[in-house]
């Protein structure tokens, strides 16, 4: 983790030296989400979708404000809903130079729609009010780009991409993605190892949406532009949902097929997430043994990742159980070489 | 009870427990192989290969331990791991290849002052490097003998209760013949 943060860090600082005149003009930022972000006026969206959203002020003149052109909340718990997006339009403003002012996201919170909630720009000084919104995300670029966040990651990857678990450090990778790619949509899907099956279901639901209702409204000249970009997505998401088939029967199975020389590393996602299920959490500690003495130990989230990469064969010798899951497991390892 | 260097009460170690850390040192040794392989293999993704980086600097008892690199010019250098693994992620090769072999306890564990046990363990390296698919000519050594320092130290943690228990480290890696 404190690496991932130096990395993000570092490349913060290169971007706020080599980049402070340039500006992050236009993108569109989609949440996928899974879970449930509020039904009605009163209920408040959950921190992340505040801490997301909330804009971070200097008080300093601003030319463009580094905001997403449309912000969409999906909501996976209801089928065939619609969805509307706005934008408010801001006034230019000048000198940017400030990281922060990259990170200045969303203002406003609608509920305008069935689905409950849309989380809307109040910054976009590039949308004219006139033209359609579909119409304005269209024309955001063709690049597409992937961030996962989950507040209690399982794994630190999933498609080989980091699963960020800190909102500062989403935001910022997301701002200083853009900031080298200026036009794109930006897909932050939430807690992904909960429902990968139902996140391609809603991509390619949120493509056939926009499709629908540009020709109901008539108004979109360009909607192939945000079609394509999102097919894309689809792709690997099936991609990797076909890698999620290898499963096992029991935690003895899981290890195994882990440990697996002949598995393919990018095929094993699945199999380190589900074995957590057997485990209290993540921090779960495994014990290891040669020869019956204890050698270290690890959390289970770091030994699977590391069984994914030295292929030992191991045995479980003995585990202890907290709530009717694994706290403490022992395991006698193989060579692995 | 406190031992002397402040850790709580812990199981002495035995004869039985230094053999099984002989072994673990050698597949820690080997699994840092694996690992480097991994970041310098260029189809890997840079996650992966982060993740790599990640997984080698747990091997080592901090990542401000120092690995020895011998250059074409017969002089060694001295990084930092962090610095190393780094350096193996972006190398400009197009094809790196590091083999570790003859791994073994070359200096038993021994007791330091601080309670803490020591230990050596010593390994060839084959470093082979291509370029465009053509072997890199160089005059740099291609075999390294080095060695690597071994800590047996005791970590407490609190789970509940606060726990010690030993782990083994690996430290320093110095060169010790090239040819």
């Amino acid at each position: 983790m404190s690496f991932k943060y130096t990395v993000l860090t570092m490349f913060a600082v290169i971007c706020l030296c080599s980049c402070s005149d340039k500006a992050v003009k236009n993108f569109s930022l989609t949440f996928i989400v899974t879970e449930k972000i509020g039904n009605d006026k009163n209920e408040k969206y959950p921190d992340f979708y505040a801490k997301m959203c909330t804009p971070i002020t200097t008080g300093k003149n601003i030319e463009y404000n580094y905001v997403p052109g449309a912000i969409l909340v999906k909501r996976l718990d209801i089928e065939n809903c619609t969805v509307k997006l706005s934008i408010v339009a801001d006034e230019k403003k000048s000198n940017v130079s400030n990281l922060n002012y990259r990170r200045n996201m969303v203002t406003k919170f609608f509920d305008e729609n069935t689905i409950g909630y849309q989380l809307c720009l109040e910054s976009g000084s590039r949308y004219e009010k006139k033209e359609s919104i579909l119409s304005y995300v269209s024309s955001l670029g063709k690049k597409n780009r992937v961030f996962y966040y989950s507040a209690n990651p399982l794994n630190d990857m999933c498609n080989g991409e980091i699963i960020y678990d800190n909102i500062d450090t989403l935001r910022n990778a997301i701002a200083n993605y853009l900031f080298s790619n200026s036009a794109t949509n930006v897909f932050v899907i939430v807690n992904p190892e909960s429902g990968k099956e139902q996140i391609t279901k809603t991509i390619e639901d949120t493509s056939t949406h926009k499709k629908d209702t540009t020709s109901q409204s008539g108004e979109v000249k360009h909607s192939n532009t945000f079609d394509n970009p999102a097919k894309h997505i689809v792709k690997e998401i099936r991609k990797s949902n076909s890698d999620r088939q290898i499963d096992a029967n029991n935690i003895e199975e899981y290890f195994a097929k882990i440990a697996d020389k002949t598995i393919p590393y990018n095929m094993k996602f699945g199999l380190k997430t589900g074995i957590q299920k057997y485990f209290t959490s993540p921090r779960a500690v495994v014990i290891k043994q040669i020869n019956g003495s204890e050698v270290g130990r690890d959390n289970i989230k770091d030994y699977v990742e590391g069984l994914s990469n030295t292929h030992r064969g191991i045995k479980i010798v003995r585990k202890k159980y907290y709530s009717d899951k694994i706290n403490i497991i022992y395991i006698e390892e193989n060579s692995g070489f | 009870m406190l031992a002397q260097d402040g850790f709580a009460s812990i199981k002495p170690i035995t004869d039985e427990d230094i053999a099984s850390f002989k072994e673990q040192a050698v597949r820690d040794i080997y699994d840092l192989n694996s690992y480097i392989s991994m970041m310098c293999n260029k189809a890997a993704s840079a996650n992966r290969k982060k993740f790599a980086r990640n997984m080698a600097i747990k091997l080592f008892y901090s990542d401000s331990a120092t690995v020895q690199i011998s250059r074409a010019d017969k002089s060694i250098k001295t990084e930092k791991i962090s610095t190393y693994f780094n350096n193996l992620i972006c190398t400009k090769y197009s094809n790196v290849n590091i083999t570790f072999y003859e791994v073994y306890i070359s200096k038993d564990f021994k007791p330091g002052p601080n309670g803490k046990y020591y230990g050596t363990a010593t390994y060839t390296q084959k470093f082979e490097v291509s370029s465009n698919g053509k072997e890199y000519q160089t005059n740099h050594p291609d075999i390294t003998e080095k060695n690597v320092q071994l800590v047996i130290e005791p970590i407490t943690y609190q789970d509940g209760n606060i726990q010690t228990y030993w782990v083994l480290k690996l430290g320093d890696i110095n060169v010790t013949n090239t040819e």
